[in-house]
């Protein structure tokens, strides 16, 4: 409890009219004056700890020392910190280009399958030539999920419209001439059992 | 009448004397050194304080505005310089785990030369660094530079209320730990 005020009273804590109280119960209580008096003797022996004794020459020597970092400093080649600086705009400048691409498409895709005939047509135009039409698929699969998704989607979407395709060919066809009926059953349930 | 001298080396080293500038180190040099050191615990990190400083000092003292007192600027620069030092070690300790050995490294070319003289610094260390940074910010600021509460917040940038509750708590601290022992 003493400790605490004679701490409080130390740090500045206390108001004046608790500082004048504690002022008078320091000359009248000889307890509360030993333990004071123990504290302020630790406070006091703290600071000698940092009376010692120093070389000097530290700090005579200090100011060719500072002079001699400061002339050192001045003289730093510019040229690699250049280089690195240019390196780090052109690959943050690669990279950002490469990133728009994808998104315009991306968006592309979309607007693709929401069915904007005119959009469509001029796709149409574009995928006239399938090489074209493959990098760019490959493309998208291969750096954004967004438009990997969307394509997937796509597929699965004609997965049943394909082998619908197949199995008309295969009516239209006379190939039932040559199967029998059991035979061609058999063939049409491995049709609707293919994955694509 | 401190502060005239002071306001006229400044005026001195402006306008291109560099003795001028010798004079203010040669004021503050110690101080600089001693703050540093409480603060970071060893004389290699002091020592980089210091010349970092003195570095700020020539560079920056064209752009001193005289709305407060030069030992309260420099003071301001050695403490924050001395926060920063400590956090970059702290990070540097966490991620590399230093060996054991890194004290005794920095304590290489110290200025203390004499054992018994060691012996006390280090145990001063060992006392202080049971403060966070920032109490023992205000701890050494108050105790050993013998600053008032008014200056400290000048240089931390601290409510004088906050100082006092600061200083209390580490007052508090460090003499439990002086009765451990």
């Amino acid at each position: 409890m003493n400790r605490e005020l004679i701490l409080k009273y130390l740090s500045g804590l206390l108001n004046d009219s608790e500082k004048i109280e504690f002022e008078k119960r320091l000359e009248s209580d000889p307890g509360l004056k030993k333990e004071f008096m123990s504290i302020y003797g630790k406070l006091e022996g703290l600071q000698q700890f940092s009376d010692v004794e120093v070389d000097q020459t530290y700090f005579n020597n200090l100011q060719v020392k500072v002079r001699s970092r400061m002339e050192n400093s001045s003289r730093i080649n510019w040229v690699p910190r250049i280089s690195f600086a240019l390196s780090l705009v052109l690959v943050a400048y690669i990279f950002l280009f490469t990133g728009k691409s994808n998104n315009q498409f991306v968006v592309n895709l979309e607007k693709e399958l929401s069915g904007d005939s005119n959009y469509t047509a001029m796709l149409d135009k574009y995928f006239d030539n399938p090489v074209e039409e493959e990098v760019l698929y490959l493309s998208i699969a291969n750096s954004d999920t967004k438009a990997f998704d969307l394509e997937n989607n796509e597929i699965q979407a004609d997965e049943d419209y394909l082998k619908y395709n197949i199995l008309n060919e295969i009516n239209s066809s006379e190939i039932d001439e040559y199967l029998g009926d059991e035979d061609l059953s058999n063939l049409e349930k491995q049709i609707s059992g293919i994955k694509f | 009448m401190k502060e005239n001298k002071e306001f006229e080396l400044i005026k001195r080293f402006i306008d291109g004397d560099e003795s001028a500038f010798n004079q203010i180190v040669q004021l503050y040099r110690e101080k600089i050194y001693w703050h540093a050191r409480r603060m970071t615990g060893n004389h290699m990190d002091a020592d980089e304080i210091t010349q970092q400083v003195l570095i700020v000092l020539y560079k920056k003292l064209n752009t001193f505005k005289f709305n407060s007192s030069l030992y309260t600027w420099i003071y301001k620069i050695t403490s924050t310089r001395s926060l920063n030092l400590i956090k970059k070690n702290n990070l540097r300790r966490f991620f590399s785990f230093e060996d054991v050995n890194e004290n005794e490294t920095k304590q290489e070319n110290d200025i203390v030369k004499n054992i018994d003289d060691k012996d006390k610094l280090n145990k001063l260390d060992e006392i202080l660094q049971t403060l966070p940074p920032k109490q023992r910010e205000i701890f050494v600021l108050k105790n050993f530079d013998e600053l008032s509460y008014k200056e400290i917040s000048e240089i931390t940038g601290k409510s004088i209320g906050t100082l006092k509750a600061n200083y209390f708590h580490a007052l508090k601290k460090i003499t439990e730990k002086m009765s451990d022992e």
